[in-house]
């Protein structure tokens, strides 16, 4: 038949990519509670409860502790006194990490 | 002594010096007096009225040498400028009151319209005459008249009052006793006026001009009233309007129909409106409509009403215009027409509706069209739309009842049924019809023109939320599949239902475009990066990027097989991604892309735009001629149910063939008349699936709009019983939809066990908040 494509018009989603299925099948953890911030518990591809509209104006901030919250949440965690510095996940002193994206 | 008086003198007494006494002085100032009174025509020389002026002064003024010597009406008096000015007011009342037995005679033999010419005649002369007088006792109005009353006299007038007072109580007073002969004959008069004759309108303006001027404040004389005009005019004048009008209203309503009636009541009442203009005082107005309005719309209202389906029914706009003017007149005239015409404009949705589905049932009922629905629901509301404009001037209790009619009819009628989303339904379908670009609106300014009216229906649903679902998935294909007809459209549409339900409403509508255009400022870096890296790629590649959450399409869970053909380019752009959003990974949706394909070894080459599904199908052929279908989904990783349909239409469109079942051939003589075909067609069964699907979402959302208001009302509240909490859950998301009661009481069970919020100790149905 001989066919060539010749024009592709593609649709995809984003999503952040936590790191955490970076192996998995991307669906398959769909309805996970891993997919929403500890902190105000809105989705990650959601924002922050202070933002409008999600993307990269709401980002994420991922911790060393491998935990990962909408960067806003934490910081505003981290501003107040009874915060210690910790994760509020695990009490560890949070240590902002690189994002776990290897390629 | 009248007698005396009256008798034209023929010589003029002399002038009195300075200090004659009363009798010299008011035989003086009698004769001018009676010359002022009588013959004002013959005209009053300037040094005679000097000479009188004079005299009053004189008599007034040195008087007070004289000291007390006379004794004098009313208790005890210290100075005898009080005694002598008492003397000269006492005589000029005495002489009014002689002049007016003198002339009240000739009345006696008048009737109605000579009587009033009589009445009036003598009224002017007295009246003018009496003017002059008071001029001439400017003194004694000023000094004794004024003390007088400064010292709390009653009875005592200035001069011209005093005329007055006389004439109220010599002439009027005498012509009414006779059985109120002077209102009477007016009273006759304007009943000659309603009956249609025309008479001598001034005539009566001058002597009910009268009646006001006799009226005097008991109080304080200075200031008048309408006494007089009230009791001896007003009061028998709005008796007779009343049964003048009770009987010619329930006569002609007897010969003729509410149309004609209302044309007669509305003349009427003009005319009315025009005989107070004309010769009445303007204080009778008020009662006069208010008695006219009694009985000649409110006797007759329940008649009016009755009439006004009927008026309704035949569009007979004057008369319900006229109907309206006045029954607005009464209070209580309007709201029987709102409620009727409330109930016509809900029938007549109702009957559009069934008149479109016809006798089919429920079966005809699921298959209105949506364009057809919607425009039989913009006609009713556009005919009676216009009714209330152009009839009822708008009336805010019109509008209301037209809003109040419209909002059932749109919600439940012959097409939904019990199935409250069928109305947003019909009408996201139908926007979505508008605005794809199989639409040939010519003007742009129809289509405008579409989408408003769109928005009056859009006003009325009750479950709003169900038509943002069902409009938000129709946006989400027409921008996917690029159908949509113009973006300004699209913006205006959005801008439309933000103004109607607010930014949160349109929130994702509107992300949807923001991901389109930064989207299209993807393709282009990547393009551009492409072109430098590889130069000019073989593939014409385009993407959409969306944001997860807002566009209401469901990533297919199958393991695509990405062709061979199209993987390098995939490889770039995934790599091309992760470099400038890095922490994002995307999951492709290879059900909604598409592509073109050219048949290199045909003649002509066609170009066959497809789906992606489609396109990994065909690239097989390629390499095969004759594949089966676990071939297939073993090749293309499409998994069996979903690639039926798929080969279908390939079928159908013979660019593959299927002798056998299960086994597809490529069809070598492939011809067709298009060099583009579009094989990309939407399947059948997508409607319907949509349908239950878009509902299942709405029913989701509304679990979390509940849940989501009952803690914002708790939390602003912390302590709420359980009906008034329903009750102001209900009042807050009445805007989008209208929940029902089990479902809230459900999401409060929910936000219990979530521990949002709990109960109160001991109690029952009260709820605390929760921090």
């Amino acid at each position: 038949m001989k066919v060539a494509v010749k024009q592709w018009h593609a649709v995809a989603y984003w999503k952040w990519d936590t790191g955490a299925t970076t192996e998995q099948d991307a669906n398959a953890d769909e309805d996970a509670e891993d997919d929403v911030c500890g902190i105000c518990r809105v989705s990650f591809e959601g924002c922050c409860p202070t933002c409008k509209m999600p993307g990269d104006d709401c980002p994420l901030i991922w911790g060393q502790c491998t935990h990962v919250f909408h960067m806003h949440c934490l910081l505003k965690w981290l501003n107040t006194a009874s915060s210690k510095q910790q994760c509020p996940m695990d009490r560890r002193t949070w240590v902002t990490a690189e994002r776990k994206v290897d390629r | 002594m009248a007698d005396t008086n009256m008798i034209p003198r023929p010589a003029t007494p002399p002038q009195p010096g300075a200090n004659a006494d009363l009798t010299t002085t008011w035989a003086y100032l009698l004769h001018g007096v009676d010359g002022i009174m009588t013959r004002l025509k013959d005209g009053v020389s300037y040094t005679k009225y000097m000479g009188l002026y004079t005299t009053a002064y004189n008599y007034c003024t040195s008087s007070r040498m004289h000291g007390g010597s006379l004794e004098a009406i009313g208790g005890t008096r210290t100075t005898g400028a009080n005694l002598m000015g008492s003397d000269l007011y006492n005589s000029l009342q005495r002489y009014f009151r002689d002049h007016l037995q003198s002339i009240r005679g000739q009345t006696d033999s008048l009737h109605d319209e000579t009587l009033l010419q009589k009445y009036a005649e003598e009224w002017n002369r007295y009246t003018v005459g009496a003017n002059y007088v008071n001029r001439l006792f400017t003194y004694l109005n000023r000094h004794w008249v004024k003390r007088e009353k400064d010292e709390g006299r009653k009875n005592v007038y200035t001069v011209y009052t005093l005329a007055l007072v006389v004439w109220n109580e010599e002439m009027f007073k005498y012509i009414q006793a006779k059985n109120n002969k002077l209102a009477n004959a007016i009273l006759r008069l304007i009943e000659r006026q309603r009956n249609g004759e025309s008479i001598n309108t001034g005539l009566i303006k001058q002597v009910v001009g009268s009646f006001v001027s006799l009226g005097l404040d008991e109080q304080d004389s200075n200031r008048s009233n309408l006494s007089v005009y009230e009791s001896a005019f007003q009061t028998p004048f709005l008796l007779a309007t009343e049964n003048y009008y009770k009987a010619e209203s329930e006569q002609f309503l007897a010969e003729n129909t509410v149309s004609e009636y209302l044309k007669k009541a509305e003349a009427r009442l003009k005319e009315e409106e025009d005989r107070v203009e004309m010769y009445l005082h303007s204080s009778t107005r008020k009662g006069l409509i208010l008695k006219c309005e009694d009985v000649l719309i409110r006797a007759h209202a329940q008649k009016m009403w009755d009439d006004f389906q009927n008026l309704l029914d035949f569009d007979k706009d004057e008369d319900l215009q006229r109907m309206y003017a006045l029954l607005a007149r009464i209070p209580e005239g309007l709201e029987p027409l709102r409620k009727k015409f409330e109930d016509h404009v809900r029938k007549a949705g109702l009957a559009a509706v069934q008149k479109l589905v016809g006798s089919g049932g429920q079966e005809a009922a699921d298959q209105v069209e949506p364009k057809a629905y919607v425009d039989a629901l913009l006609e009713v509301h556009r005919r009676n739309q216009e009714v209330v404009n152009r009839s009822f001037k708008g009336e805010a209790g019109f509008v209301a009842s037209l809003d109040k009619a419209c909002r059932d009819f749109v919600n439940t009628n012959a097409a939904t049924g019990s199935n409250a989303a069928k109305s947003p339904e019909l009408l996201a379908r139908h926007t979505d019809a508008l605005l794809r670009k199989s639409n040939k609106m010519s003007e742009e300014a129809d289509l405008e023109q579409a989408l408003n009216e769109v928005m009056i229906l859009f006003k009325y649903l009750e479950d709003k939320d169900v038509f943002q679902t069902f409009y938000s998935s129709k946006l989400s294909k027409r921008l996917i599949h690029s159908v949509s007809a113009s973006d300004e459209a699209e913006a205006s549409m959005i801008s439309k239902l933000k103004e109607a339900c607010g930014f949160e409403y349109t929130n994702k509508l509107q992300r949807m475009f923001t991901d389109m255009s930064l989207s299209k400022d993807l393709t282009d870096q990547f393009k551009q990066k492409q072109e430098q890296n590889h130069g000019e790629m073989e593939i014409n590649f385009s993407i959409l990027v969306l944001g997860t959450n807002f566009w209401p399409v469901q990533a297919p869970k199958i393991d695509f097989n990405i062709p061979a053909d199209i993987l390098s380019t995939y490889n770039r752009f995934q790599g091309f991604y992760q470099s400038k959003h890095s922490g994002r990974k995307l999951t492709w949706h290879w059900n909604l892309s598409r592509n073109e394909l050219r048949a290199n070894k045909m003649n002509p080459k066609y170009i066959f735009m497809t789906s992606s599904y489609q396109m990994s199908v065909l690239l097989q052929y390629n390499d095969n001629d004759s594949m089966t279908i676990d071939e297939l989904v073993q090749a293309t990783g499409i998994p069996k149910d979903q690639l039926e349909p798929v080969m279908n239409v390939l079928i159908k469109s013979k660019v593959l063939l299927s002798d056998e079942k299960d086994t597809y051939d490529y069809n070598p003589n492939y011809k067709n008349k298009k060099i583009r075909i579009n094989l990309n067609m939407p399947v059948k069964t997508e409607n319907k699936q949509d349908t239950s699907e878009v509902l299942k979402t709405v029913d989701d959302d509304r679990k979390f709009v509940i849940q989501a208001t009952i803690v914002r009302v708790m939390k602003s509240r912390k302590t709420m019983k359980a009906q008034a909490l329903i009750a102001e859950v209900t009042q807050i998301i009445a805007a989008r939809f209208t929940p029902r009661i089990p479902d809230i009481k459900k999401a409060i069970d929910t936000l219990l066990e979530k521990e949002y919020i709990e109960r109160a100790d001991g109690t029952r149905d009260t709820f605390n908040y929760v921090a």
